[in-house]
């Protein structure tokens, strides 16, 4: 096949199948401009004439949404950077103990994982009531103790195993202590992991529910996912106002993929470089 | 003797810098956990008032008819959602590992539904499925099909989930593309000059060499369906219709929040961790198993 013909076939093709992805999302949006209380649709409408931009207003005045992006926004970015680091610095030290050890620690790790997360609720309840740490953001950040998610820990110490031990060794012969090992040899080197752990972990702390539901006992700390809830009780009639909702609650994490996208994609190809 | 004392001291380094983790690990899984099998095993709700046998809520639960219900749906919900998500993973990483210009975009869309926080993605759906108003049975009707009743239909409730979550297949795509990335090109260059025909290339090259990542993510994708049900069937279905959506996520909720059942509920949690373990533990084992007998022949 030509290489051009090559290349128009495969645009053709990711094209289709891309658009299983994102239509759905553009019917979000269409949905969101519809005028709220018409009857329902009888063909599908792209772009509602009249675009019911008021949607969007309705929706800052139904919820104090501003102030609970405010609120999402802070535990988020936090989150992430307290995340991000307990996973870098764990990744380091797993991938400095002996090679042996290496497949138990991704046993390990995977473990954690294993653990269905509504078991852990009503006891992680009784210990923030112990610490006093209800009606604050403490228990929607503690998640960041364990890297966000332990895949975290793993992108990190897959990153430090490819850190050459020589390296490490001649750093550790100047003086170096494990702390600027880290800070000066491998966290620059495992720049690779940075943006995935750093998407995984936003993702994770934007879109907690459950958290905040169960652990928050002041509206003024709710996050974006309780106004979600609270607009839930809109007639369906009313929807395009949730659907409105629901396109800002998505915006952050989908423009935070597109600013990072370039380093997600080119972060792959060096983390599995072959030397 | 100086050698030695360096030595110590950078280990006791390493261990400050691995505190935060371990403390992590300790304090929010390995104590809750405990407290919640501890639970398993008391009758802290009452829940009867008469003793039955030597474990109760486990022999509750053996014969409550919801808890057969929840396994058996979330083992269906299993059985379709991660080889969906891993076929279409693979298959997009196969198709999208190229140097074509303008493959990182597409890339990058594919990777859109994964980043949308689950209550969004959860209204969304339930929007796209709304029998009356949805754009779905809108599509169907454009074709031809009568409208589908969707949540509402017991057949069709649990396949709203599975498309959903295989849909959000960015970061196994992001696993394949990094497997693909470790198989060194001088392979397919020597099968080519064997003849090797493409499917040849794909049994003998690319599946071998992609089966720890594959391991990797199947592990991490049975945990993940199991576990991650939870938002979706709670803001979409509560279960409904007929029990046909009442995963073991939301059993486990219901019991422990919405009831007030802390031993019963536990121990289901019990019988969950149980069941991911062993799943989990499958999948780690029988590919291990499957490898080994290849690498003998």
């Amino acid at each position: 096949m030509p290489p051009k013909a090559r290349a128009a076939l495969f645009h053709l093709v990711s094209v289709a199948v891309v658009a299983v992805f994102v239509v759905p999302g553009a019917w979000l949006v269409a949905t969101s401009l519809r005028l709220p209380g018409l009857p329902p649709p009888t063909s599908i409408e792209w772009w509602p004439n009249p675009p019911a931009w008021s949607n969007y207003a309705r929706v800052f005045e139904l919820v104090p949404l501003a102030r609970y992006a405010f609120n999402s926004l802070t535990v988020t970015g936090v989150g992430v950077v307290l995340a991000t680091l307990v996973a870098a610095w764990a990744g380091f030290v797993l991938a400095q103990t002996p090679r042996a050890w290496h497949g138990f620690w991704v046993m390990a790790v995977l473990t954690v994982l294993v653990v269905p997360p509504v078991m852990l609720w009503w006891p992680r309840l009784w210990l923030y009531r112990d610490l006093g740490w209800l009606s604050s953001w403490l228990p929607l950040w503690a998640p960041a103790l364990l890297g966000g998610t332990p895949i975290n820990v793993l992108l990190f110490f897959w990153a430090a195993r490819r850190v050459p031990a020589d390296v490490i060794e001649a750093a550790r012969a100047d003086g170096a202590s494990a702390w600027q090992v880290w800070r000066w040899v491998v966290w620059p080197l495992s720049r690779a992991a940075w943006v995935p752990a750093m998407m995984l972990a936003a993702v994770l702390f934007w879109g907690d529910s459950v958290s905040p539901l169960l652990y928050l006992r002041s509206t003024a700390l709710a996050t974006v996912p309780v106004g979600l809830d609270t607009l839930l009780q809109l007639d369906r009639s009313d929807w395009p106002i949730l659907m409105a909702a629901v396109v800002l609650a998505s915006l952050p994490p989908v423009l935070l993929l597109m600013a990072v996208q370039r380093w997600l994609w080119r972060g792959l190809d060096d983390l599995t470089r072959r030397d | 003797m100086r050698l030695t004392r360096c030595f110590n001291r950078y280990h006791a380094e390493l261990a400050v810098l691995a505190a935060p983790f371990a403390v992590g690990v300790m304090v929010l899984v390995a104590w809750p956990l405990a407290q919640s099998l501890w639970l398993a095993f008391t009758q802290v709700d009452r829940v009867l008032p008469f003793p039955l046998g030597a474990w109760p809520n486990f022999t509750l639960l053996s014969i409550d008819p919801l808890v057969a219900i929840a396994v058996d749906n979330s083992l269906a919900f299993l059985r379709l959602a991660v080889p969906a998500r891993l076929m279409l993973a693979l298959a997009l990483g196969l198709w999208f590992n190229t140097r074509q210009p303008g493959v990182n975009g597409y890339r990058t869309l594919v990777y859109l539904p994964t980043v949308l926080p689950d209550p969004a993605y959860a209204l969304l759906w339930l929007w796209l499925v709304n029998p009356v108003y949805g754009p779905l049975n809108a599509v169907l009707a454009g074709l031809g099909v009568q409208p589908l009743a969707w949540l509402a239909d017991p057949a069709l409730a649990p396949l709203v989930f599975v498309l959903m979550t295989s849909l959000q297949i960015g970061e196994g795509l992001v696993v394949v593309l990094a497997g693909l990335k470790t198989i060194p090109p001088v392979l397919y260059d020597v099968a080519r000059l064997d003849g090797a025909s493409a499917w040849r290339q794909f049994t003998a090259i690319t599946l071998p060499w992609l089966a720890p990542w594959l391991v990797l993510l199947s592990a991490r994708d049975v945990a993940l369906t199991l576990h991650s049900t939870f938002v979706a069937n709670y803001l979409m279905t509560g279960g409904d219709p007929y029990y046909a959506t009442l995963f073991l996520p939301l059993l486990v909720y219901e019991m422990l929040f919405d009831n007030g059942w802390l031993g019963l509920g536990s121990a289901a949690g019990g019988l969950f961790l149980a069941l991911t373990g062993l799943l989990v533990g499958l999948v780690v084992w029988g590919v291990q198993a499957a490898q080994e007998v290849n690498d003998a022949t």
